[in-house]
Parts: C-alpha cells; structure tokens; sequence
C-alpha cells in the first residue's frame, strides 16, 4: 500500500510568537517528506488607516513609518527562515504579499496550487477565543477545498 | 490649472462612495431625530396646554399683571405651535417619542454611532465605501470651528484657562505615570512612548505624531491603537449614562469627557450626546488639549532621550510646534475673535439670516457627516487587536483618567466650567 503525502507546503507567518511553533513544524514536514517549502509573510497595512484621525498631525511621517517598519519586519524574517531552510537543506522559497492577511493568504494559495497550509495560531479559550480575531478558523471557512494545518503556540 | 489639479487628489474617485453612503445615513438619521424630536415635543405641549390653560385662566381671575399674563400666553403659543406641527390636540398622546427622545437620550449622535457599528459589524460595509468612510470622520473638523461662533474670548480666557490648566495636569501626568511605570517593568521605549502620549493626550492622534519618533513596533501599534478605541467606544456609551445618574451638569460633563475620553472624535460625540452646554465645555477644553499635542511629542523626546531618531529638520520647540501643531483650531479661534468683536454684519448664531447664524445651521451636518463616519468605521474587529501589556496600561490610565477627572470637575463647579457666549 502506497501512502500518499503532499507534495507542496506553504507556510504563512507574521514571525510572531505564535508562528514560531508552525515554523519549526513546517520545516520538519518538509525535511522528513523531502519536499519544497513556500514561505509567505503577508506586510499588513492595517495601521495605515488611522492616519487620517482627526487631530493625526505629521501623517506622512507615520505612514513612511509603518511602510519602514513592515519592510524590516519582512526582511528580517526572510533572512531567518531562509537561512534556517537552508542549514536543514529544505528547498525554499520567501514570497512576500502586501494587504489584508486573509485576502492575501487565500490569493496565494489559489496561485501556487499548495497541497497544505500550515499556519500558526494562537491557544484559545473563553473570552480569549471571543476576543482573538483568529486568523486560522475565517482560513479554515474561507478555504474548503484546501488542507490546513493550524500548529497551535505553546502557551 | 495646475493648481487646482495640485489641491485634489488624484485618487479622488475612490472616496466618492462612502461619502455619498455618509450622506445618505446622516441624511436619513437627521429625519429621523427631527421626527422624534418634533414628538416629543407635541407629547410635552400636550400635557402642558391644559395646565398652562388652567393658570392663564386663574392669573387673570386673579387680576395678575399683564407682564405675567403675556407670559404664560407666549408659552402657549409655543406649544400649540409645537401640537400644531404634528397636528394633534391637547390631550393627545406620544409617550414613546419622549421615551427614545428624552428618557433614553435616542438622539442623532446615539443613532449615527450605534447604528454605524450594526451596520459595520453585522452586515458589514463592501470594501468600496472605505475610503469614503475614511475620510468623512475629519468632517467634524469644519464643524468643530464653525462652532466659534458659540464662544466669546472671556470664555476661551475663563473656561479655556481652566481647562488648559485641567488638560496639562492630566496629559503631563498621565504621560509621566505612564511611561515612568512602562520604563520600570520593562516595557519597550516605542510602546511605553506612544501608550504615555496616547493615554494622556488625544488617543489615536497622539499614537500617530509620536510613533515615528519612538520608532513603535507595528504590533504594539496595533495593540495601542486598540486598546484606544476600546475604551473610548466603552466611554462614549458608559459616561453619558454615568453622567445622567450621577447628576452631572452638562459644563461638567462637557469638561469631564474632554479630560477622560481618550479619542477626539468620541468626546465630541459624547459631549454633544449629553447636550449643548456639555459640547462647548468639551470643545473648547479639547482645543485646550489638542494644542498640548506638540509638547507631549518633545516631552516623550526628552523622557527617552530620542533626539537622534528625530531628523535635523525637525528637531527643536518651533520646529516641532511646525510639524505637529493642528492648524485647523486656528480658524475656530479666528471664528471666536469674530464674534467678540460683535461686528452687527456678522450677526450670531441666534440672530436669523445673519452669516453666523446660516454657519450655525450647518455646522450639525457636518458633525453629523462625521459621526456617520465614525460609526460605520468602529469594527469590533479592530478593537479585538487590544492586547498585551498596552491593553493593562491603557484600562489602567483610562479608568484612573476617568475617576480622577469626574472627581475635578466635581471639586471645579459648574460655573468656572460654564460657556456663556456672550450672554
């Protein structure tokens, strides 16, 4: 009997604490399966729809910020993850997408016909559970025909 | 030509949507108000004619001077005029329009407000109405200094030199507390900067000015931001109410919401919720506030000794005072010297068919486009990114501000806060 496993993996990550265990989990498949590994990180520019608060003063200055600080964000978490792919000898690829995570995760998945996803997420309960905007459960709704795998944080 | 082109934006298009849905549930709350409120008040002038009857008819059985005749006869014409208008009787009844109108406060700003955030976070709002939306919120800007109109210099000198000396304690010393307590646990410069400025000045706004200078982490912006708008949502709803049972005058509750609503935008709409009164107090006080924004950013400049991620340029009182300072609040202060000069031209806001007072009768629109704004741009979703240590810091300063403020304004009276417009 031939089990079958799947053949392309994309792992989306903000480089968070809560991602963290999703990463080692999706190097791990993808070294044990020996199969190629797509990294996403999604550049959120949810913060820059406050820059026209009413009394905001110095917006440019603020939007240059946020665009500055999502970069380094992405930068230096494709350096981590690439070097770290690499030092496993995973076959890698870094792709970086610019808007609303949801949107942009599903986009991806559509466009590079992954077998699964894996993302991070946090460990919920109670009021907790209602407070997060929990990223994993609107994939899981928004994304029926494809297999995710949500690597729950430690803590 | 070329001109022009440079003053509009090339993207315009795109806000046209949501200004026109704005336009359309400003449009159909404002109806709605006037419809209730032209209710209540036939329910009122229902109960009252047959009692003013009464006493018209015993003062001049009586022999009563004719100025308190007249009196009471100018009372009732009022209120047949306001019976006529819905053309009922005396007797008549419409106890639920005094209940939504008076008992349970159901005015334009609660409908705006409330039903802006069911729409938003029920339905939803389509991704083409949120720019538009945007961009409706600072509308309350035109209103807010068209409402100069409503203040003389000895207000701004009386209420405005108390609030001025009200905001500075509480902005300094929530700043102080804050970024002293953040800096003792640990917590990052960026986060204890923008937590220090956005709890002890104007929220979002004062996140806004100074996170490129404490160079803020997009996470603890995120969490800052929400943990704002959380409980300037929760405040906008809680202090009206706290304020009715606890008896608060509107002049105190005008400077109550100005010292503890950490957004702008909800202080407005609370204060003009509460009524009148409440919203000179709270506008003239947060005009105090704004002005203080410059200094709050060059004092989280000097607390965590930033001066090299501030550029050349920039650096210095008038250089900061330059790129920080909310222009706009000059026209409302010009708007107040206007009127002190009691130019006979300019009329007031009371006098009809004079320029202050056609400016008077616009500005609730533009209040009312910009609560619209308000209201549809709440996401619960937004304020779910309230979190980590900005979420123990911001509940901890904003329930602290709000008890230490009402306790002020308490100690303070009423008159000192009092705006008279001249009257």
């Amino acid at each position: 009997m031939v089990f079958r496993h799947p053949c392309s993996l994309l792992l989306a990550t903000d480089g968070e604490k809560h991602s963290l265990r999703a990463e080692e989990w999706s190097f791990n498949l993808a070294t044990t399966l020996d199969i190629p590994l797509t990294i996403l990180h999604v550049k959120d520019p949810y913060l820059k729809q406050f820059y026209n608060e009413i009394y905001a003063q110095g917006r440019r200055e603020y939007l240059d910020h946020v665009d500055m600080e999502l970069e380094a964000i992405a930068r230096e978490l494709e350096q981590r993850l690439i070097s770290t792919a690499r030092k496993a000898g995973i076959r890698c690829a870094f792709i970086s997408r610019h808007g609303d995570p949801l949107t942009e995760i599903i986009a991806e998945v559509r466009h590079g016909n992954y077998d699964l996803l894996v993302v991070g997420g946090k460990r919920l309960s109670g009021i907790s559970a209602f407070r997060s905007w929990n990223l994993p459960a609107r994939l899981a709704r928004r994304m029926g025909s494809v297999s995710i795998m949500t690597v729950r944080s430690m803590h | 030509m070329s001109l022009m082109k440079s003053m509009v934006a090339d993207d315009w298009q795109k806000y046209i949507p949501g200004l026109l849905l704005c336009v359309f549930f400003a449009f159909v709350v404002m109806n709605i108000h006037h419809v209730l409120a032209k209710y209540h008040k036939a329910n009122e002038a229902s109960l009252a004619i047959p009692r003013l009857e009464k006493k018209l008819s015993e003062l001049e059985a009586g022999g009563a001077s004719a100025a308190d005749i007249k009196k009471i006869q100018k009372k009732l014409a009022k209120h047949r005029k306001a019976l006529a208008k819905v053309g009922g009787k005396p007797g008549d009844s419409w106890k639920w329009a005094t209940l939504l109108y008076q008992d349970l406060q159901f005015k334009y700003v609660a409908m705006l407000l409330i039903g802006g955030i069911i729409i938003r976070n029920t339905i939803g709002v389509a991704k083409i109405f949120l720019p538009g939306i945007g961009i409706a919120r600072p509308l309350i800007k035109p209103g807010i200094i068209i409402l100069g109109v409503h203040y003389v210099w000895s207000d701004v000198a009386k209420v405005g030199g108390a609030g001025l000396i009200l905001t500075a304690v509480f902005i300094f010393g929530t700043a102080l507390a804050v970024m002293y307590l953040c800096k003792k646990f640990g917590v990052s410069d960026g986060l204890g900067g923008i937590m220090g400025a956005g709890t002890g000045v104007c929220g979002v706004s004062a996140i806004i000015a100074t996170s490129p200078v404490v160079k803020a982490k997009p996470r603890d912006m995120a969490y800052a931001i929400g943990t704002i708008l959380l409980f300037g949502t929760l405040m906008l709803f809680v202090m009206p109410y706290l304020g009715q049972a606890l008896d608060v005058s509107q002049s105190q509750f005008g400077a109550w919401a100005a010292l503890a609503i950490l957004n702008t935008a909800q202080l407005i709409a609370a204060a003009e919720w509460y009524g009148e009164d409440a919203r000179n107090t709270a506008v003239l006080i947060n005009a105090a506030r704004i002005m203080l924004i410059p200094f709050i950013v060059m004092y989280t400049v000097w607390f965590y000794d930033l001066k090299e991620n501030v550029s050349a340029d920039q650096r210095g009182l008038w250089n900061t005072i330059k790129g920080k300072f909310p222009i706009f609040i000059l026209g409302f202060f010009i708007l107040v010297l206007l009127n002190s000069l009691h130019m006979p031209f300019l009329g007031g806001p009371k006098v009809a068919h004079t320029p202050f007072w056609a400016m008077n009768a616009v500005y609730k629109w533009f209040f009312a486009l910009g609560f619209a704004g308000i209201g549809l741009s709440i996401s619960i979703d937004d304020m779910k990114k309230a979190g980590g240590v900005a979420f123990l810091v911001g509940s901890g300063a904003a329930t602290a501000k709000m008890i230490l403020g009402l306790v002020a304004v308490l100690l303070i009276g009423s008159e000192l806060l009092q705006v008279t417009g001249g009257h």
